[in-house]
């Protein structure tokens, strides 16, 4: 028999609670009692580990031990609600909440509130006193730039809140929250702005959210998993990132940030596919240099997922698209490898993904040492003893490294994979089978969607005004208008024909110049 | 979720099913052997072709100095892929074409008949149309096996003897898309490249007779001083060749057909006509163009040159535009003199269309070719052509006057 | 999901279904029966297929809402329709193995010589499968990369062949006459048929349908100038008798292009770029097949047809294939034949149709039956009663070389 409402029983809601949460030591019930409700009693139930005890002590004990103003002795003959009286004039933390059913009373005290309960009170009061420890901000060591901001997401949701509405002060800023998870209970915050972003991109979202029925959520990659449109496609589509400044562009151009309890990475919704070209660092370089760096990450892209197929496709099938002395110097170095070109390059990827995934769970104190002997002596010994030629050891070293130039770890990740399918399609049927590979990856790339938004937006279909950050980054005065993929209802970024130039009708400069003109024939002739 | 069920056993069973039949052309490259260089030869008594291959062996950075870079096969059969199959009998390695740069047709093949040769090499697509075709005096085994310039493998030496063809200008940069496209037309004939091998007296030194050119470090050892040149052209008539011409006519052809920039001209000096002087050609302009009449037709070849004096023999007190003049009307006479001496030869002597006139009269005036197509070979020693050029120096390179005679004792005895 | 092609990929969609076959192969049939004057022939016929282009979009624009099939119905009856979405499903499952056929023959006899051939034209049809199943807007967005690609196609042509351009192979111009031209552009007609019958299925799911005849004839000209450039380089460089010897004309085209020393031939290259534009035109040949029997016989889903289709379609386009040299010879007669008549005369007739909607019966059977006469009397005179000389088989124009070894001296 679960009561529902609470008892105005202070040893009843002691006992009740004792049996719905067990011996656990940090569950504190403090008993006292109210100097100015004739010294009824009254139980503060805390978890300690949460909470911070200082605010209990000055906010809470304090003024209801002995500060609180007496009340009308003739108030006490009507019905007197104890639970307003301390909450207007007894009760000095900042914030509090009114509680009337046992399963809130359960939320809020695993939350890390503080409850009040009063004898002959069916309510209780609902502290916040949660401690905002968490680690200190610092930047995301998987996502750092040479320029920009040194703060990045943390594991505290508030804090996070906190950075985001530092960078945009905007009223139409919302958070947005939700809980999710049976047992953990996770408060998931959708952070818009909301005269920009699209309503039916916002309810779908939520949709989304609402139908995840899970036990847990402990990273923001198991929401990642559950909403996206395509969950069996290699393509990620939806992105995440732990700086604060990607994470309020999104807002900026009119996307949903998806913030979450207890993960320091935040989602971004909708995506597209050319964000993995894209990096924050981008734009805080000149744009030539942005533009550049661009155009080496597409290159990038394309060696991660194709070299070692290239080349088994033009060793084993097609040689006769070699130049003639680089065929005769590969000739001569394989002229005593045993495997064919295909067992060559899938031995040595393996390798190198063995060594990666070493490196990334080896003890700091030995993995310099070890990776770097790890990848150099393996390459050169296994040379040199015969195994493969040595142009597989450049062609592999390659395209492992290939993918790091790409800004979006999650993203390219498991387009790396892709390799391993394609060099299989190359091994049995030559430029045929690599074609075939490329136009079936292209053609599902064509058939995605993020959240309604088409994948390769905005080439496909083309729309080539907002093309300006994709294969280029145009200087931030060219780019006046929002990319109008994410259907805003806002576009006009800036105002346009922003580019400076030096003002024409300066009075101020011209009268500087023209003193430094006279200045200089005063001084000038010969040395 | 029945169509992503669907890919994926669709997916599953074309992995399976591939996977599981094999790789039909994979061929791993340590296991091709390049051919380099190609020869083919008839061997008139048994009818058979021969063909020789020179074959890259490829080194890589520690055998390069020891063994030999190249190895040549020769086989021989009825047809020339039969004789391409059975030098499988003798290589090791699988041979393959399509690294091919030279194609040399033995004189003994060429007279005979060319039909086979430019068939094997249109016909099949390993080989490459761009690859130089030389027809060669003698037999093409021996220029496949003797050592030829600085490059490590001798056909890549050849390769480059045709593409600085233009230099000499004794010499025509023929590839198998022209002379294939010559062969196919109804009137045009066809024109290649000659190549040499002769003893050439000035290389080398004959001190020790031992053994062969073959070996490039000890250079003072080289007796045997055959070089392999670039020099002349053999003319066609339909399938068989007919004869060959010599470089000066060669020259007069490489003038019509305009592949004559960077080349020379010999002249005799104005003032000293007993010494020589050399004229760069630059820019050349040739225009052939046929003038249509009733009755035969006839052609007017206006070529137009600019060239720069490199070279004088003899001092001279000349004045510089009287002496530019004077050369421009020598080097007129002598490129005048070659084209006609070429035109001779060939209308003459061959009675061959190589230059590629009926053509042009096809193009000109296509119902007048047309009447006259089936007569051409008649029609085509007798046709009139006229030739005028015009040469144009334009400095004497470094030079501002000539070279005078800076003693005045030598300037008595000139 | 919408079903919506957007203006742009509609009008990058239409130079990709006629670039792949017409390249190659379809200048090799055109050379050999007049020799030089390939591309003025050629253009010829991009000219009355514009104006085909133009008709069948005006007739569609009349049912912006619905396909071929679904007005045809409107206009002609339930079993008439039937019949016609008969034929249509015949016709594209021939017309998908000819431009199946061009892949495999390019793969086949360049690259992958002792691969078996039902294997390619397997693995091919099954990718066209992935494709359709994925539906039929993925297939056209693609048509911007099978763009792209044909233009880097064309540039890199032009830049390995332009040292060998020479420019008197090509005159004189028109030198066979301009009314043998008009004639033999028929030879075009099965790349344009691929361009102009599918805008019957495929003109619904536009998105815009604005000035759409504009938008066709646009989308024409500018497959007509990437095309034409082909022919015209392909004389140039090799001559016409050269041209006429080879089965695909295009990758011999790219054999002889040289870029740089290092860059000899690049056949692959040119394969790479160019199976981007012929698998849209494969892909949509597929689509319109299965869709018309989706009509014919009513089964609601896609994929039931589909899969039956991948296997028999596999195997029609190995036995079409299989004979390089029947194939050739096939795509000229009867098959360029055919097209014509369904190019130039199903707008004409559903044009008709759509004129006289409002009168009786009689009339309409009339009109039918005169215009079927029509069309078929000119395809029985051409067939049969056309100049021999001008046969693909023989070789035997006039100024043009028999290719016969024993009439040369």
């Amino acid at each position: 028999m679960k009561p529902k409402a609470i008892y105005k029983n202070n040893s009843d809601n002691q006992e009740h609670l004792k049996r719905v949460l067990g011996n656990s030591l940090d569950v504190i019930y403090r008993l006292f009692n109210i100097s100015a409700f004739r010294n009824s009693e009254a139980m503060l139930v805390y978890i300690k580990t949460l909470i911070d005890d200082q605010t209990i002590s000055q906010q809470i004990l304090k003024p209801l031990i002995s500060e609180m103003p007496l009340a009308n002795e003739r108030s006490f003959i009507k019905k007197f609600d104890y639970i307003a009286w301390v909450t207007e004039k007894g009760i000095f933390a900042a914030n509090v909440q009114r509680l009337t059913s046992w399963q809130e009373v359960l939320d809020y005290l695993l939350s890390g509130n503080t409850l009040l309960f009063i004898n002959g009170c069916s309510d209780c009061l609902a502290i916040y006193t949660k401690t905002n420890e968490s680690r200190d901000l610092q930047e995301p060591s998987t996502e750092s730039e040479v320029r920009g901001s040194r703060d990045g997401f943390v594991e505290n949701i508030e804090k996070n809140i906190m950075l985001i509405r530092n960078r945009i002060k905007e009223s139409g800023l919302r958070f947005e929250n939700m809980v999710i998870g049976k047992k953990t209970k996770t408060s998931v915050v959708l952070v818009y702005i909301k005269n920009l972003v699209d309503e039916a991109l916002l309810k779908e979202v939520r949709t989304r959210l609402e139908r995840i029925s899970i036990d847990g959520v402990l990273e923001s990659a198991y929401l990642e998993e559950l909403i996206e449109d395509a969950p069996l496609s290699p393509f990620k589509q939806i992105k995440n990132t732990e700086r604060p400044d990607k994470a309020c562009s999104a807002i900026l151009e009119g996307r949903i940030v998806i913030l979450t309890d207890n993960t320091p990475t935040a989602l971004l919704v909708p995506t597209m596919f050319w964000e993995i070209l894209q990096s924050p660092g981008d734009y805080y370089e000149r744009y030539y240099v942005a533009t550049f760096i661009r155009w080496i990450r597409i290159i990038a892209l394309f060696i991660s997922t194709s070299i070692s197929s290239m080349y088994i496709m033009l060793t084993a099938y097609h040689q006769e698209m070699i130049p003639t002395a680089l065929a005769m110097h590969i000739a001569a170095g394989r002229e005593n490898v045993p495997f064919p070109a295909v067992v060559e390059a899938l031995f040595m990827e393996i390798v190198f993904e063995v060594l990666k995934e070493s490196g990334l769970r080896m003890p700091r104190p030995i993995g310099n040492a070890v990776s770097i002997v790890g990848a150099l002596v393996i390459g050169e010994a296994a040379v040199r003893a015969g195994l493969i030629g040595d142009i597989m050891v450049i062609t592999i070293a390659l395209s492992s490294i290939a993918s790091f130039a790409l800004p979006a770890y999650g993203m390219i990740n498991s387009i790396r994979l892709l390799r391993f399918p394609l060099i299989m399609l190359t091994a049995m049927l030559g430029l045929f089978g690599y074609l075939a590979g490329i136009m079936a990856i292209v053609l599902h790339l064509l058939s995605l969607r993020s959240f309604g938004v088409p994948f390769l937006a905005p080439v496909n279909p083309l729309n080539k005004s907002i093309m300006k950050d994709i294969f280029i980054r145009s200087p931030w005065w060219a780019m006046s208008t929002r990319p109008s993929d994410y259907h805003v209802s806002d576009t006009n970024r800036q105002s346009p024909n922003a580019m400076p130039q030096p003002s024409k009708k300066n009075s101020d400069l011209k009268a500087a110049e023209s003193r430094r003109k006279t200045t200089k024939k005063k001084v000038g002739g010969g040395l | 979720m029945r169509v992503p069920k669907v890919t994926a056993i669709t997916l599953l069973l074309t992995f399976l099913i591939f996977s599981s039949c094999g790789c039909w052309d994979l061929r791993e490259i340590n296991d091709i052997g390049f051919v380099i260089g190609v020869g083919f030869d008839k061997d008139v008594n048994s009818d058979k072709y021969i063909v020789t291959a020179q074959i890259s062996k490829g080194r890589s950075g520690q055998q390069e100095k020891d063994s030999e870079s190249i190895l040549v096969l020769s086989s021989e059969g009825t047809t020339i892929f039969e004789a391409i199959r059975n030098m499988a009998k003798i290589s090791s390695k699988r041979i393959m074409w399509a690294h091919n740069e030279v194609i040399i047709i033995g004189e003994s093949l060429a007279r005979d008949d060319i039909t086979g040769v430019l068939d094997f090499l249109t016909h099949n697509m390993e080989l490459r149309m761009r690859a130089w075709i030389a027809v060669s005096k003698g037999d093409a085994k021996q220029y496949l096996v003797q050592k030829a310039g600085m490059e490590g493998i001798p056909a890549m030496s050849i390769n480059n003897l045709f593409r600085y063809s233009k230099i000499n200008g004794q010499a025509l940069p023929t590839n198998l898309i022209k002379i294939y496209a010559d062969y196919l037309n109804s009137s045009n004939q066809l024109l290649i490249a000659g190549l040499i091998l002769e003893n050439n007296n000035h290389t080398g030194d004959n001190k020790n007779n031992t053994g062969d050119n073959t070996s490039n470090k000890n250079p003072e050892l080289q007796t045997n001083t055959n070089q392999i040149q670039l020099l002349g052209a053999a003319v066609f008539k339909g399938r068989r060749m007919v004869g060959w011409l010599s470089p000066g006519e060669t020259n007069g052809v490489a003038w019509m057909q305009n592949q004559v920039d960077d080349s020379i001209v010999v002249i005799p000096q104005p003032q000293t006509v007993s010494k020589k002087m050399t004229v760069e050609i630059k820019e050349t302009k040739v225009d052939i163009s046929p003038v249509i009449s009733t009755g035969y037709p006839s052609f007017t070849l206006t070529v137009s040159a600019k060239g720069n004096i490199v070279e004088e023999d003899a001092p001279s007190d000349m004045d510089i535009e009287q002496y530019k003049q004077a050369a421009e009307k020598a080097a007129e006479a002598l490129i005048k003199e070659n084209i006609e001496l070429a035109l001779n030869k060939i209308q003459q002597e061959y009675r061959s269309d190589v230059l590629g006139f009926g053509n042009l009269i096809k193009i000109a005036n296509f119902n007048n070719w047309k009447d006259i197509e089936n007569d051409w070979e008649d029609i085509f020693p007798v046709v009139p052509v006229e030739v005028s050029v015009q040469v144009d120096i334009l400095s004497s390179t470094l030079y501002h006057q000539p070279l005078k005679s800076p003693k005045k004792a030598d300037a008595k005895n000139d | 999901m919408i079903n919506r092609i957007s203006r742009t990929q509609y009008y990058l969609m239409i130079p990709n279904l006629l670039y792949g076959k017409a390249i190659g192969i379809t200048a090799g049939v055109i050379t050999r029966i007049i020799g030089a004057d390939v591309w003025s022939c050629m253009l010829i016929g991009f000219i009355i297929g514009t104006a085909a282009i133009a008709l069948m979009t005006y007739v569609s624009s009349k049912f912006p809402t619905l396909n071929i099939l679904d007005y045809s119905e409107l206009l002609v009856g339930k079993w008439i329709t039937k019949v016609l979405a008969l034929v249509l499903c015949i016709f594209f499952a021939y017309a998908y193995t000819t431009s199946a056929n061009v892949i495999t023959l390019h793969i086949q006899e360049y690259f992958l010589r002792e691969t078996p051939f039902w294997l390619i034209s397997f693995a091919y049809t099954l990718l066209c499968m992935y494709g359709l199943l994925l539906g039929i807007e993925v297939c056209v967005r693609f048509s911007l990369f099978g763009f792209l690609s044909s233009l880097l196609l064309n540039f890199l042509m032009l830049a390995g062949t332009f040292g060998d351009f020479d420019y008197k192979r090509l005159l004189p111009i028109m030198q066979t006459g301009v009314v043998n031209n008009i004639i033999n552009s028929v030879y075009l007609f099965p790349d344009i048929a691929m361009a102009v019958l599918p805008i019957g299925f495929l003109y619904p799911l536009l998105n815009n349908k604005q000035k759409s005849i504009r938008l066709s004839i646009g989308a024409m000209v500018i497959g007509t100038l990437l095309i034409i450039v082909w022919p015209i380089f392909e004389v140039a460089v090799m001559s016409p008798e050269t041209m006429q010897q080879y089965t695909v004309v295009c990758m011999q085209q790219i054999r002889n292009a040289q870029i740089t020393k290092y860059m000899p031939r690049f056949e692959l290259i040119m394969v790479t770029f160019f199976v981007f534009g012929v698998f849209i035109q494969a892909a949509i040949m597929f689509y319109c097949s299965v869709y018309s029997f989706k009509k014919l016989s009513g089964i609601k889903k896609d994929w039931q047809i589909i899969i039956p289709f991948t296997a028999i379609l596999s195997y029609w386009t190995y036995v079409n294939g299989i004979d390089h040299n029947k194939y050739i010879i096939s795509l000229a007669d009867p098959w360029s034949q055919i097209c014509a008549a369904f190019c130039l005369g199903l707008p004409l007739l559903l044009l008709m149709l759509y004129k006289i909607r409002n009168c009786n019966q009689v009339t309409k059977f009339t009109a039918v039956g005169l215009f079927t006469l029509i069309i078929g009397l000119t395809l029985t005179y051409y067939t049969y009663f056309k100049d021999e000389s001008l046969s693909v088989n023989s070789n035997c124009h006039d100024s043009m070389p028999q290719i016969n070894y024993t009439l040369k001296p």
